[in-house]
């Protein structure tokens, strides 16, 4: 479980890069009856301590003097179970202690979040609240709106995780983000059910940070006009001087997917994917035109279109419309794959490569990120002991010598 | 003998709270940008604003700047406060504040200087400036100028407080 994939931190992390800013983190869990559906392998709950565990071990290790501290917002109130600490053992071991009951107050464990965050022991730390939600808001949109303005008010950047019951908080959790956002400190990422919560989380820029530097392409690779990551110091947060062939990738397989989105800019009637999309923070990379970007969006989880990786985030605004579109996408995405080899293919078999060299992902996106958006299977494979990516970036160049282009649609969806 | 203390502002750790994005205290205290009246700092979801100013000196704080041309959304009532770092805004209504003062439209469209209670200026690692609210009510706060003028030198000089003048 999370435990196990502990060991895989300093790869993940590495290549994630940095999460600049020492921040003191105080995540809210949601710990309601609603949390032990099972649409979310194993359960809401379980699905979520793992993303925690993961996402506290980022941040330990992120900066020597970060701390994450752990509320429960269900229950009869809610509860700090660890105060902000730089002891990731002490934050996995009140995981295990847990219990499920009642319904979130999530008013009041903002409230009590941002009380713990201001008693944080070094006051350099920037302070960040991160909160699950599978569970109903009970709040109404002002309330929410009302809160956010006062964290942003005092400096708070907030991140929320909406799994379970996306489509009844969206608009609420939609509105809440845009009142607290900052400049793109705050993100929303919406996790549709079927990929691996955590993998979708760990290619977020929830765990990427701020205009992640190193890996951080979900944010740069904003093809979709959706908005790169704001504070990305490289033109796909990658480095040309530390990786240049896949900068290079990167570079030619967004050009490629411009042309596409071009073309298909009139079938692509969810333009409303952008504007929902944009609401969703800076830091989120949207997807915008899913015409184009059928070709990445199909494989994985809940058909999100998008060309980065991560497909829930597309789905935050999207997945109404999205499903009037698919079959139109499919189609698009079948007429483009019979096209002539695209350089494209380079940096999604390089992706794919990771997983399963016999089914290239159209993902254009990053080698990064594990199971979740590139094999349609579900649940995708969290295949983090991948190789090294100069290895993956010679194969998938050899594999787009080889064929005219990746003609794979029928294994996606 | 006062001088402008600008230079013993730690910037590093400047710190505005509700400031709005490209309308941050640097504007109002940094050379170059606070003679600039088109740049200036603003609040963001409402008029109040909290400076937490570090300095890397120790120093004896004696007249404060605030200039604002937009009359409505001028400051009004400003809070000091003394080496509390970190001050949040929650806090302002139960920490004791050092001196408090009312600004006059007059004092803010010339920039006058305001002199501080000496006493409690004295020895300064951190100041707060809270803006409380505005002239006009305006949901939104305005200013082109925050100087602060004193002195670093350890050595207390009885002669050079009475050149300085009356302590209020």
């Amino acid at each position: 479980s999370s435990l196990d994939r502990l060991s895989e931190l300093p790869d993940v992390f590495r290549r994630i890069g940095n999460i600049s800013a020492m921040e003191c983190t105080v995540v809210c869990i949601d710990n309601s009856e609603f949390s032990r559906d099972g649409d979310y392998a194993p359960t809401r709950f379980q699905a979520q301590a793992d993303a925690v565990n993961l996402l506290a071990g980022a941040k330990t290790q992120a900066h020597p003097e970060a701390t994450v501290g752990v509320l429960t917002m269900s229950g009869k109130t809610p509860r700090v179970l660890v105060t902000p600490t730089p002891d990731l053992g002490k934050v996995l071991n009140c995981m295990t202690n847990i219990e499920i009951d009642g319904e979130c107050n999530v008013s009041s464990s903002v409230q009590i979040a941002q009380l713990a965050l201001k008693h944080r022991q070094n006051k350099n730390q920037r302070q960040r609240i991160v909160i699950f939600v599978c569970s109903p808001v009970t709040e109404d949109k002002e309330k929410l709106v009302k809160i956010a303005k006062k964290l942003k008010k005092n400096n708070v950047a907030v991140d929320v995780v909406s799994f379970g019951a996306e489509d009844e908080n969206q608009e609420k959790l939609e509105a809440f983000l845009e009142a607290v956002n900052s400049s793109g400190n705050s993100h929303l990422v919406t996790v549709p059910p079927g990929p691996v919560l955590s993998d979708v989380l760990i290619s977020s820029p929830i765990f990427q940070g701020e205009g992640g530097s190193g890996f951080g392409f979900a944010g740069g690779v904003g093809g979709a006009g959706g908005g790169a990551s704001g504070a990305d110091g490289f033109e796909f947060g990658v480095d040309p001087n530390m990786d240049p062939e896949l900068a290079l990738a990167l570079r030619v397989s967004l050009e490629e997917e411009r042309d596409r989105q071009n073309r298909a800019a009139a079938a692509a009637a969810a333009a409303a994917g952008a504007a929902q999309a944009e609401g969703a923070g800076a830091g989120v990379s949207a997807s915008a035109a899913e015409g184009a970007t059928a070709v990445a969006g199909i494989a994985g989880a809940a058909a999100t279109p998008g060309p980065v990786a991560v497909p829930g985030v597309g789905a935050a605004g999207v997945s109404g419309d999205m499903d009037l579109d698919e079959d139109a996408l499919l189609q698009q995405a079948l007429a483009m794959s019979m096209e002539i080899d695209n350089a494209a293919a380079a940096a999604q078999e390089a992706a794919a490569a990771a997983n399963d060299v016999t089914t290239p992902a159209p993902t254009a996106a990053p080698v990064v990120t594990p199971g979740a958006p590139q094999v349609a299977v579900a649940p995708p494979p969290a295949d983090l002991d991948v190789m090294d990516e100069d290895a993956e970036l010679q194969l998938a160049l050899q594999l787009s010598m080889q064929d005219s282009g990746p003609d794979n649609k029928e294994d996606q969806k | 003998m006062a001088k402008d203390l600008l230079e013993y502002i730690e910037f590093s750790t400047l710190e505005c709270l509700n400031e709005a994005p490209n309308h941050g205290a640097t504007l109002a205290l940094k050379q170059g940008y606070r003679e600039q009246d088109e740049l200036y700092l603003e609040s963001d979801t409402d008029e109040q604003l909290l400076l937490n100013i570090r300095f890397t000196h120790r120093v004896r704080i004696q007249s404060i700047v605030i200039k604002a041309i937009d009359e409505a959304k001028a400051p009004k009532r400003v809070k000091l406060y003394t080496n509390r770092p970190s001050l949040g805004f929650s806090d302002t209504s139960s920490v004791p504040c050092a001196q408090e003062i009312e600004l006059s439209p007059a004092q803010l469209a010339k920039g006058d200087p305001i002199s501080l209670k000496l006493v409690k200026f004295n020895n300064v690692d951190v100041l707060s400036i809270f803006i409380e609210d505005n002239q006009g009510g305006e949901e939104t706060t305005k200013l082109c100028k925050i100087a602060l003028f004193g002195t670093t030198g350890e050595v207390f000089n009885v002669a050079e407080i009475k050149k300085v003048g009356e302590e209020k």
